[in-house]
């Protein structure tokens, strides 16, 4: 039974405790139509901290996440495929990212830069290659279907909530179903290790960053839909917090207890905390303190556990 | 053990064998100087006139300050084997305080007692709570930035005089910025390869495990880089909020990571232990001398991300590593 509580992630408690208090202090927090307001506004920060997740289960980063999603957003709202049907518009923003993931991996894997530095530097090099794509100017609108991906509902339910859900299960199943998630697991653990039990270390990283490229991608996709329009540097806060989500999920640098499941508890805790604070007209810095405080609570319990366990 | 056993150097030997080590250690910083006199040469033959200008080059000196002070406090974190997030929110509080109404000399030690704190909680939450550098220092970064956000919500408040006058103008018919940045150049490269300090802090680097087995106080020494490196980026503050007559409070944001590629594109490794702050003055120059070349030529700003992108990855991919990822 402790074995089962000790591998719960910090956001499970987290989310508890906030679920409780917002219980006692706004009832009206926690009603349906509310909860399904945050999902929708979840989704794009919980799509890309998927992605996150399989990097840093896997020893490594992506600080490429944000301006993916920016380059996903002047794709997707760009003049130029007024006309085309949206379905090459997704696939191409989609490959957008798989193409920038590989890259990424490529750079981390085959060059062994570090992935710090390589994927800031990616970063910069798409924003610079965004820029010029656009001049400069922020897209104009977004194809209905991809406005829908983001906006849309089916009963009380809102579509990118589901998307949401659909790739938490494909990300939970390749990692705790699949041989690719114990190869991620166990080369982020420990890499000589993995590598001299014959675990292709290498390809993992790789099919790793390519993950997060895609997520990032989708996330992009359905923030894009959200925001319905093109927008210049969209998604530029979405690097730390995708990353905060994930820690909150229990996943650290080299395995850890984390996983999908956590990662999207992180992602709602984080959300759900961020709501509850302006609920209490907390601002900006209040927000910063709290969400520090937050991350470091989190990471130094995780980490005393482990030393303990 | 693999490879060829390794012959103890003899004695006659032992004073080469430093030298080696020394060059090993530098490799990086001799790259990009390579890099760096390439880069000279070149504004040299493309912009002569522009380049060269007196105007132009102190502006460099007084544009490039901070830059120099985040990053070669950078560099001691990095050769500690760690990483400082938050050096871009430790430099926006500094500003805060200093532009507080409050009584000059209360408050100029109060914003450097709360970067030393800073960094005291980096180092405490690294090295023994063992929480990751990149989560402690992002956490801390955040909680930072609330206070300074907090102190000073918008631009504005008054820089103490005394940071006005030391910020601004030219002293002895040199801009002053470049007396800031010899000042904390010698500084750095004094503490790194002038003192035992510097030699522990390598050791560290590049083996805890084993500097501490060998006598030296691993935990504390690492915890010294991140307090080094938060004094850095109040200096870096400072200047800044005397520069500008006034306080910022988002003022390092964009800082914090460009002091990490300062650093990298001196040589300086991310795993510890290899480069130092000689490679890092190269580094900031590369930086500061691409920038200024591209708007001196006029080249459009957003290929300066994408030449900024490239550096950096071919920086980084020059030193193959055993392990891949951070």
């Amino acid at each position: 039974m402790s074995a089962v509580l000790r591998m719960l992630p910090p956001a499970f408690w987290g989310l508890s405790l906030v679920c409780v208090f917002a219980a006692f202090t706004q009832p009206q927090f926690l009603s349906l139509s509310f909860l399904m307001i945050l999902l929708r506004q979840a989704a794009p920060l919980g799509l890309v901290a998927l992605g996150q997740t399989f990097v840093i289960a896997n020893r490594s980063l992506d600080l490429s996440v944000g301006a993916t999603i920016a380059l996903v957003n002047l794709i997707v709202a760009h003049a130029m495929w007024k006309g085309y049907p949206p379905s090459i518009l997704i696939f191409l923003a989609l490959g957008t990212g798989v193409v920038i993931g590989l890259t990424n991996g490529v750079l981390v894997t085959v060059l062994r830069g570090s992935a710090v530095v390589v994927t800031l530097g990616t970063a910069a090099i798409i924003t610079g290659l965004g820029f010029l794509y656009s001049g400069g100017a922020p897209g104009s609108s977004v194809p209905e279907v991809i406005k829908w991906l983001g906006r849309g509902r089916i009963g009380v339910v809102p579509v990118s909530g589901l998307v949401w859900l659909t790739f938490g299960i494909v990300a939970w199943v390749l990692l705790r179903r699949l041989a690719l998630g114990r190869y991620i697991f166990a080369a982020g653990d420990n890499p000589s290790a993995a590598t001299y039990s014959g675990i292709p270390v290498n390809r993992t990283l790789l099919v790793s960053h390519v993950l997060s490229g895609f997520f990032a991608a989708l996330g992009g996709l359905v923030l894009t839909g959200l925001v319905g329009t093109g927008a210049l540097n969209l998604g530029a806060d979405y690097v730390l917090s995708s990353i905060v989500a994930v820690i909150l999920g229990g996943a650290v640098f080299g395995g850890g207890a984390g996983g999908a499941v956590g990662t999207m508890l992180g992602t709602a805790l984080l959300v759900m905390v961020l709501n509850l604070l302006t609920v209490f007209g907390v601002d900006e810095p209040g927000k910063l303190i709290v969400q520090g405080l937050v991350i470091a609570a989190a990471a130094i319990l995780y980490q005393q556990g482990r030393r303990g366990g | 053990m693999k490879g060829k056993p390794e012959v103890p150097p003899r004695r006659g030997l032992i004073a080469r064998f430093r030298v080696d080590a020394f060059w090993f250690r530098q490799r990086g910083a001799a790259l990009s100087f390579a890099t760096l006199t390439l880069m000279v040469a070149l504004l040299g033959v493309t912009v002569p006139g522009t380049f060269f200008s007196a105007v132009n080059l102190s502006n460099l000196a007084a544009q490039l300050a901070p830059l120099f002070l985040v990053s070669l406090g950078q560099t001691f974190v990095l050769l500690g084997a760690g990483f400082d997030l938050s050096v871009g929110a430790v430099i926006s509080l500094s500003s805060a305080i200093l532009t507080l109404d409050m009584a000059d000399p209360v408050k100029i030690p109060i914003a450097f007692a709360a970067a030393a704190a800073v960094g005291l909680v980096n180092g405490w939450g690294c090295v023994h709570l063992r929480v990751h550098p990149i989560i402690m220092t992002l956490a801390t970064s955040s909680i930072v930035q609330g206070f300074a956000l907090l102190l000073l919500p918008t631009p504005g408040g008054v820089a103490p005089q005394v940071l006005v006058q030391m910020a601004s103008g030219t002293f002895l018919g040199l801009p002053v910025g470049l007396y800031w940045i010899i000042a904390a150049t010698a500084a750095a490269i004094w503490l790194v390869h002038g003192t035992t300090f510097g030699v522990q802090l390598y050791a560290t680097g590049q083996n805890p495990q084993a500097a501490w087995m060998t006598g030296i106080k691993a935990p504390r020494i690492r915890v010294m880089a991140y307090v080094i490196s938060s004094l850095m980026a109040a200096l870096a503050g400072a200047y800044l909020t005397g520069r500008l007559a006034s306080g910022d409070p988002n003022v390092g944001s964009a800082l914090g990571l460009d002091s990490v590629l300062g650093a990298v594109l001196g040589g300086t490794l991310l795993s510890g232990g290899v480069g130092g702050p000689i490679g890092t003055v190269a580094g900031v120059l590369i930086i500061g001398l691409m920038n200024n070349g591209l708007n001196l030529a006029n080249v459009s700003p957003y290929y300066q991300f994408v030449v900024k992108g490239v550096l950096l990855v071919t920086a980084v991919s020059l030193f193959r590593r055993k392990e891949a990822g951070l």
